[in-house]
């Protein structure tokens, strides 16, 4: 099974003015990498779920993520700012982005990887060792460790 | 020990249904109470056992789509959120839940319109920002 995440597809030190910037950057991440077929159209999935609901979360965290045809294998493309992207949360912009992407027919395999992904956000020790990770390696190695053992 | 079951559940059903799962279990634990969440998302979901229901004392549903098999908790008194405040404010949801039990509404009754001690879930801080209302709102039936 391919990895959720790998170096390819994590920006460390992200420059996005918008939330809307910052999902483009890693979905054309996902794009360049073969996991989303239409750019566009994987955008689109994302924009119509992030507009019932922002997915900016407490602990400096965004989660702009869809189900989608568009895409081919679960992906969690990463990023991390220094300045934070406003995601809406009301603690304030997140400086972890993490942009889900689940193909339309992923099985109950891949969907309990996701759904350990999730889990794991939620502790400040895991969102500190990714802030606090250098490289993508890094931050794909932790994901990998954490989420896919 | 007080015994808590949870429900959670959210749009897309990859993220903030594990997440909030994730949240209330940690703010449970750290409370010392007992708690049972049956995540509603699309990873399948595994509906706990009735026993579990039965000897809960509260339950909370921090939901955004419709409980599935809702009846299962029948009579049960119950606070209803929206996920995402389960997500942030995860420590008072479950203080609140715990600490209104005689109060809440039960789950079943024809009408849940309580005195005016029970919806203080409702007037709790909405920091759940952005979040419109009214849509989902719609598709609970005792809301």
């Amino acid at each position: 099974m391919s990895a959720l995440t790998t170096e390819d597809i994590v920006i460390v030190g992200l420059e996005a003015e918008t939330k809307e910037d910052a999902t483009r950057q890693l979905a054309v991440k996902l794009a360049n990498d073969g996991r989303v077929t239409d750019l566009d159209g994987f955008l689109a999935d994302v924009r119509a779920r992030e507009e019932q609901m922002a997915t900016g979360l407490p602990g400096g965290i965004g989660i702009p993520h869809a189900r989608s045809a568009h895409v081919t294998v679960p992906s969690v493309a990463v990023a991390t700012s220094v300045d934070g992207v406003n995601f809406g949360a009301a603690d304030g912009p997140a400086h972890l982005i993490f942009l889900i992407a689940a193909p339309d027919g992923a099985d109950d395999k891949h969907l309990h990887i996701l759904a350990a992904l999730a889990r794991k956000l939620v502790h400040e020790d895991f969102r500190q060792s990714l802030r606090d990770a250098n490289s993508g390696a890094e931050i794909a190695e932790i994901i990998t460790r954490e989420v896919q053992q | 020990m007080t015994k808590i079951v949870a429900v959670t559940s959210c749009i897309t059903g990859i993220a903030h249904t594990y997440m909030a799962a994730e949240a209330l279990e940690q703010a449970a634990k750290k409370a010392g109470y007992e708690i049972t969440v049956e995540t509603q998302g699309s990873a399948g979901s595994s509906p706990m056992k009735q026993s579990t229901i039965d000897e809960a004392d509260v339950v909370i549903f921090a939901t955004d789509l419709e409980v599935k098999d809702r009846s299962r908790f029948n009579g049960k008194p119950f606070l209803q959120i929206g996920v995402s405040k389960a997500l942030a404010d995860a420590d008072n949801v479950v203080a609140q839940a715990v600490s209104s039990i005689a109060t809440l509404p039960k789950d079943g009754a024809a009408a849940p319109a309580a005195p005016k001690a029970a919806p203080a879930a409702e007037k709790a801080p909405k920091k759940d920002s952005g979040e419109k209302p009214g849509f989902f709102g719609r598709l609970f039936g005792s809301k």
